[in-house]
């Protein structure tokens, strides 16, 4: 935790007399020394300021909605064909691309979204099998707790009990924050309407899914590698195929537990770094990395002020005696 | 038109017609199938049953229920006669795909593949990369097994 940190790091340098503290032996003299007054404010402040509100503000454990959907994409399966890229295109009504849906050169180099592709299918090599290349889909995880819609400063995104994490271009002012917090680089800003700032992201086929249908995507795919339905099902169903063919998968569904746990999950037969999927990732959601600390700025520029006020008034009434 | 040109074109109606139709040959087993109940964008396949016979290394390569007491009794095929069992094979009994797989999926149904699925994944298990081109190149698909129905148009309407 930042805080804890941040306690730490005020413990240490005053423990090894960098920082402000200095002379030493000057000081150490006196009954109640500047060393030790810094040491008391920097905990006292650290834990009654910091640690303890970081406590208090913290987000309680997001079970979420349980009845949420999701997905599930299983690597195994994907042949490349690109057909959920051509299903989105047509289900939101996007420009026709540039370079044909079944043209395989695309593949030449990694793509991410963008404004005119909410998906994008990059391949990547098999060790094994230099004829049987592995395909990673690419689009909006819809994360639990969405790094996305804790960085918006106008929530501009909103988690919806259905799953999806959805984008209001209304209120947006294309500060362009979720694209730098989104720990999987999925948000791509519309740089064609500069006027009319907008982010373009999946959104997991949210009208459709709320009228009984299913993501264009999934619906479209023909090998069956991508399935919808409840999360925890989808947990379920992962696990079950893993522990049925155990040579077949690696032990880890993505999107489980990264960053608080995502709507979007993959299994896959190889490593999930080696293709490209972020593997540094933290086990909590990423907006708890910072409450702590950001709840607590108010108090330290309110409270801080006078506790330094007190501890500089005490130094140099000391000093003046000396 | 004399007798024999009649005889010549009513047989190369009836080979047509099986060939088309996949009827049964040889103890109920399909020849060559035509698969076209999801056909949409692109056009159905023809599928060479007779052909896969050879080469896949038994029925349950494909009809996953061959062998499975679950999804159907060894009795709906064969005759429960140990002298005969193997030989005695109707395969006609097999269920269709379409009767377990839902031609269009439905939201949540996650523990079966969709028929589109199922008929591709069948595909896929030798079709991908060593066997065919599927998984190395998105044209593959359509050079292998089915042409986009607007490009089978478009060749026709050259042909013409």
């Amino acid at each position: 935790m930042a805080d804890s940190t941040k306690k730490n790091v005020l413990e240490d340098t005053a423990r090894e007399g960098k920082g402000p503290v200095k002379g030493n032996d000057r000081v150490e003299k006196g009954a109640f020394s500047r060393r030790e007054l810094l040491q008391t404010l920097a905990a006292a402040g650290g834990v009654a300021l910091v640690g303890a509100p970081s406590e208090v503000f913290a987000g309680k454990k997001i079970s979420g909605w349980p009845d949420r959907m999701g997905m599930l994409t299983d690597l195994t399966e994907c042949v490349g064909c690109r057909s959920c890229e051509k299903a989105c295109n047509l289900a939101n009504r996007l420009p026709e691309p540039e370079i044909p849906f079944d043209e395989k050169s695309v593949f030449e180099k990694k793509r991410r979204p963008t404004a005119s592709a909410y998906t994008v299918v990059n391949r990547y090599e098999n060790p094994k099998s230099s004829d049987r290349p592995f395909y990673r889909k690419v689009q909006c995880n819809h994360c639990n707790e969405p790094g996305c819609a804790a960085a918006c400063p106008v929530r501009a995104y909103t988690k919806t009990p259905e799953g999806a994490v959805l984008y209001n271009k209304d209120v947006c002012f294309g500060c362009r924050y979720c694209m730098v917090a989104c720990p999987f680089y999925v948000p791509a800003y519309d740089y064609e309407s500069a006027l009319e700032p907008r982010i373009v992201k999946c959104t997991l086929c949210h009208e459709r899914v709320k009228n009984g249908g299913m993501p264009a995507c999934a619906e479209a795919c023909p090998a069956g590698t991508i399935t919808f339905g409840k999360r925890e099902a989808l947990i379920d169903l992962a696990r079950t195929r893993i522990r049925k063919h155990p040579d077949r998968y690696i032990d880890h569904i993505y999107g489980e537990y990264e960053v608080g746990g995502t709507s979007w999950m993959y299994i896959s037969g190889i490593p999930f770094d080696r293709m490209d999927f972020p593997s540094d990732l933290v086990e909590k959601p990423l907006v708890e990395q910072t409450k702590g600390f950001l709840s607590a700025v108010p108090l330290v520029l309110t409270i801080w002020p006078a506790l330094l006020g007190m501890c500089y008034a005490a130094t140099r009434n000391k000093e003046g005696k000396e | 038109m004399n007798r024999a040109t009649i005889i010549a074109a009513a047989l190369a109606l009836l080979i047509g017609v099986c060939a088309a139709g996949g009827t049964a040959a040889d103890g109920g087993v399909p020849t060559v199938l035509e698969l076209g109940k999801l056909s949409d964008v692109y056009e159905p396949v023809r599928f060479n049953h007779a052909g896969h016979v050879s080469t896949a290394g038994g029925c349950a390569d494909c009809h996953h229920q061959h062998g499975s007491t679950q999804v159907q009794a060894c009795r709906d095929c064969h005759k429960i006669d140990l002298s005969a069992f193997r030989k005695n094979v109707n395969a006609g009994g097999l269920k269709p795909c379409r009767e377990c797989h839902a031609a269009s999926a439905k939201p949540g149904d996650i523990g079966r593949p969709s028929l589109k699925a199922a008929y591709h994944q069948a595909c896929f298990k030798c079709h991908r990369g060593d066997v065919g081109s599927v998984g190395k190149d998105p044209k593959g698909c359509t050079e292998m097994c089915h042409a986009p129905k607007a490009q089978a148009k478009a060749k026709a309407d050259v042909k013409k």
